[in-house]
């Protein structure tokens, strides 16, 4: 029998790499820049949570949102030292998404400096964080899990609300359309670029702190979990924030679900064979969807679900 | 002096050489006209002011400042409204989007009214407000188009082709509007045509662009009565 608590840890999971895939799909969409660095910032929100707790004290879940606004400042810092000018320039995707591979490399030696430096000088046990016990339950159901929940639902709200009623939100969806006529309407294409670096980086961030309390981290976490926020954001079809939400979340669960269910059957050793799982996820998804979850009318499939239509 | 000026203007796509050695005056509350053969860099000399294709030398007076080298949002700013031949609208927002982000300069109050104002000019757009703009015929396209250069009130309007697509009672009427917003409001236009009669008709000075060179500068009339120029290029006899 499956385990409550392995459900609600896999529900929490799922989220955080919604969460992270749709960060992916923001700086794609805008940028065309695939993303690598996406891996570290999630390593770097898990660890100023831990930082910032060990330093200051509190409750750890309250530097959830500052390890955000944090990632999504390094985000904007990619964006203002080399995305942007390489974007001027008319870099080709290859010469993006290699940039951001070795931005992800300095922003993993920071983070190793980081964990040395804590380790070292604090004595702390930096290069492997376990902060589950701190989290806690409301109602019978871990905090982890209602808030990743509570967040992804509010965010996909809050997202359609952003992109369609306010001005900011239409113009950003309009630059993403066309840069060059938007620039002649007076909106400045660059503005919404480093909007979208920022919300990017501060999903990745927003995933990692939250997946503190479910797993236990280490600087290159975010390397591992790389392939599925970006097997979530291409099932998602890349070009949709709703479709990277519901991709990340269906990855992730199905890697989550499905490990455990291989390793009841074969054993632990299964457990190596954790990332082909997101791979198969996407290869099946594109096969029935080649445009991903997002490039489904799903007006239509309301209608045939009604039965509405043959 | 005219408002808008190109000075010994070289400019093309990057690399690529498309205009030559452009002077253009563009005066205040009158309507220049640009016509000319296909390719001839009719476009690409807006596209120049507008700040979306490369300048290689020469200058670009804006109320006697130079505007060479500002990105296109701050040209815009300045006053300056395009309404481009192609890629004109937004076809992933709606109409009503559409409108209200070729207001995207203006405050909240002027826009709704704005976008009342438009809509009335082209009652079909009222219709489909709540569609797509990319779900919209060539004509109700080129509409849109036009009312999104109009919701702003710039100094400078520069209209390419805005003709093409419309019905003949339309063509008419848009090209009244044009000179309505000469005469009523002072605008300065500069106006691309294919229809090199009508335009010819309602304009004050005119250019004849042949092979990204100017061929001719004058009056309109003169053009229009030129004898070998308006044969040659224009199809009039
Ligand atoms: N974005 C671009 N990149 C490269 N070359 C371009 C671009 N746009 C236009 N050209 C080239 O520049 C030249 C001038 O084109 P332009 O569009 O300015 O002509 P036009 O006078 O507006 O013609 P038409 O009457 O057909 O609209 C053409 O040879 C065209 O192929
Ligand atoms: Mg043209």
């Amino acid at each position: 029998m499956i385990e409550p608590s392995l459900v609600y840890k896999a529900l929490a999971y799922s989220s955080n790499i919604a969460l992270m895939a749709a960060g992916i799909t923001m700086i794609y969409m805008s940028t065309e820049t695939f993303n690598f660095a996406h891996a570290s910032k999630v390593s770097w929100g898990m660890y100023f949570v831990y930082t910032f707790y060990n330093f200051f004290g509190g409750h750890p879940y309250i530097y959830v949102p500052v390890a955000a606004i944090l990632t999504g400042l390094i985000g904007v810092a990619m964006y203002l030292t080399f995305n942007r000018y390489l974007l001027k320039r008319g870099a080709g995707m290859i010469t993006l998404m290699m940039s951001t591979l070795g931005a992800d490399l300095i922003l993993l030696a920071l983070l190793n400096i980081l964990a040395d430096y804590l380790s070292r000088v604090h004595k702390l046990y930096s290069r492997q964080i376990r902060m589950e016990i701190y989290d806690f339950t409301v109602a019978g159901i871990p905090f982890s899990t209602l808030i990743a929940l509570i967040i992804v639902v509010t965010l996909t709200a809050s997202i359609h609300l952003f992109l369609t009623k306010t001005k900011f939100g239409i113009a950003m969806r309009a630059t993403i359309e066309n840069p060059n006529l938007a620039g002649i309407l007076g909106i400045n294409p660059e503005l919404v670029y480093l909007t979208s670096w920022f919300i990017g980086g501060a999903l990745a961030g927003l995933g990692g702190a939250l997946l503190v309390f479910i797993m236990a981290g280490y600087p290159v976490i975010g390397q591992y979990l790389i392939v599925t926020m970006f097997a979530g954001s291409i099932v998602g079809g890349l070009y949709s924030i709703y479709g990277s939400l519901l991709g990340g979340f269906l990855v992730g669960l199905s890697e989550y679900l499905g490990i455990w269910w291989l390793s009841t059957l074969f054993g632990g050793k299964m457990l190596a064979y954790r990332q082909v799982i997101p791979l198969v996820a996407m290869v099946v998804a594109l096969l029935f969807f080649p445009q991903g979850l997002g490039g489904i009318k799903w007006g239509k499939v309301a209608k045939v679900v009604r039965g509405e239509r043959s | 002096m005219g408002l808008l000026e190109t000075k010994s203007l070289y400019s093309g796509y990057g690399k690529l050489k498309v205009l030559f050695d452009i002077n253009l005056e563009a005066r205040e509350k009158e309507i220049t006209v640009i016509v000319g053969p296909n390719g001839a860099g009719k476009t690409t000399l807006l596209n120049t002011i507008a700040g979306v294709a490369t300048v290689h030398r020469g200058k670009i007076l804006y109320d006697g400042k130079n505007i060479v080298g500002l990105p296109t949002h701050k040209i815009a700013k300045m006053g300056i409204a395009y309404v481009p031949q192609t890629g004109n609208v937004f076809s992933e927002l709606t109409v009503r989007e559409n409108l209200r982000i070729a207001g995207y300069t203006l405050e909240k109050s002027e826009v709704m009214e704005r976008i009342s104002e438009v809509l009335g000019m082209f009652p079909v757009l009222e219709k489909f407000s709540e569609r797509k703009a990319g779900t919209l015929s060539g004509g109700e396209r080129r509409m849109l188009a036009i009312a999104m250069g109009l919701m702003r009130r710039p100094r400078v309007l520069m209209l390419d082709e805005i003709t093409t697509d419309l019905a003949p009672i339309l063509v008419k009427r848009v090209l009244e509007k044009v000179v309505e917003l000469r005469d009523n409001l002072g605008l300065t236009i500069i106006l691309v045509e294919q229809m090199a009669k009508r335009a010819l008709e309602i304009g004050d000075r005119a250019y004849l662009l042949v092979s990204g060179t100017i061929r001719f500068e004058g009056g309109c009339r003169e053009l229009l009565e030129h004898p070998e120029l308006a044969k040659l290029y224009l199809g009039i006899s």
